[in-house]
């Protein structure tokens, strides 16, 4: 018995080695439990998805920069040909962020000022006719009067005016009425001409 | 000869003390880690998965990652020990000023709205894509979960379906950073 008791002294006068291996070796597992709440319970991996919306937004002014409210034609004859003039073009301001292209509509509205039982709506063609009239717009880079010929017969709205026209890339728009070769004379008038942009890569 | 029967008889003792009083014996712990690891690929594992360019789109458009090896989905490459849980969440903050409205910050939602995009992640296959998406509306950790590897370190094809906001404020370059996050369950 005594040989066992100065055997457990001998042990116990060690307090530093038993505990400081002890204290490592709490210490290694607490490292450990640690490393694995880092390392092993999740992973995140990012990726970025990078998307425009086609902004589509523009702007009818007159040349001087304000609004462009109407084109007004006076006292015309039967099968004339109206042409915009230089000054009165429609300056297409283009804020849109992509391609686009132009499309146009136009109708006779039928609330004109002088319109009473004789009146009559024109039909919109290609060329005038009998209560039939024909209206064309040109899409032009450069503000300058542009041919006849450059015009595209405004009947339906499939056809586009100008197909791909760069993202903020300005227009300057003329056009021509083809009045009708008969109908009901003196009664006014009044065309609605709608321009809608649309982005190319729709089509 | 008394003294010499002690001492033998002494040493026999302290022999028999001594093989009794140290025994040892020993077991050993295996354990593993759970060694979460998976990396975003290119469709045909060929480089990191940084970005998909989608471009310009129409409000309320609906995109998606194309099939095949050239194709612009992401390869899953998972390399992981433990059976895992893909969640996914997306974020996104305004954009600088780009000349078209003014930027707005979008935001994830169950279905296209204003400034809000609609986000759907799925498993695919190289050539297929998914049958089923899963709806991505979180801008935190959680979730649902988009795909739940019941093997472990099995890699797999990650494709995103994307609807634009309908409306949007502006027409400017927009950002959305989508995080892929794997949960030991």
């Amino acid at each position: 018995m005594q040989l066992k008791s100065l055997y457990f002294r001998l042990a116990s006068k060690d307090p530093v080695g038993i505990s400081g291996a002890r204290t490592a070796l709490i210490s290694a597992s607490v490292l450990l439990v640690l490393l694995s709440v880092a390392f092993g319970q999740d992973a995140i991996e990012p990726f970025a998805i990078q998307v425009t919306v086609n902004y589509l937004d523009m702007e009818l002014q007159e040349i001087g920069g304000s609004t462009y409210l109407a084109w007004h034609i006076y006292g015309v004859n039967p099968g004339d040909t109206a042409a915009m003039e230089l000054g009165e073009a429609v300056h297409l301001v283009n804020n849109c962020n992509v391609l686009v292209d132009l499309f146009s509509t136009v109708r006779d509205f039928p609330d004109s000022g002088t319109a009473d039982t004789l009146w009559m709506p024109w039909e919109v063609w290609t060329i005038g006719g009998v209560d039939t009239c024909g209206f064309r717009w040109a899409s032009e880079a450069i503000h300058a009067v542009p041919p006849f010929s450059n015009g595209v017969p405004i009947y339906t709205a499939s056809t586009p005016v100008e197909a791909d026209i760069p993202a903020g890339e300005d227009r300057y728009l003329f056009a021509w009425l083809l009045l009708p070769t008969d109908g009901e004379y003196g009664e006014q008038h009044r065309l609605i001409s709608e321009i809608l942009i649309t982005p190319a890569i729709a089509h | 000869m008394k003294q010499y029967i002690i001492i033998i008889g002494l040493v026999i003792i302290f022999g028999a003390i001594a093989g009794f009083a140290e025994s040892s014996d020993n077991f050993t712990i295996t354990v593993t880690c759970n060694y979460i690891d998976f990396e975003l690929k290119t469709a045909d594992n060929s480089a990191e998965y940084t970005d998909w360019p989608v471009g310009n789109v129409n409000e309320g458009e609906t995109v998606e990652m194309t099939t095949g090896a050239g194709g612009d989905h992401i390869y899953v490459e998972n390399t992981s020990n433990v059976n895992l849980e893909f969640k996914a969440y997306s974020n996104s903050v305004a954009p600088g000023p780009c000349g078209y409205g003014t930027p707005v910050a979008w935001s994830p939602g169950g279905a296209a709205g204003l400034n809000t995009y609609y986000l759907r992640l799925g498993k695919g296959e190289l050539g297929a894509v998914p049958g089923t998406y899963t709806d991505i509306t979180g801008e935190d950790l959680g979730g649902a979960i988009l795909y739940y590897s019941t093997i472990a370190g099995e890699s797999y094809h990650l494709y995103t379906k994307l609807t634009a906001p309908n409306p949007a404020d502006d027409g400017c370059s927009h950002t959305i950073t989508v995080y892929i996050v794997a949960i030991a369950p």
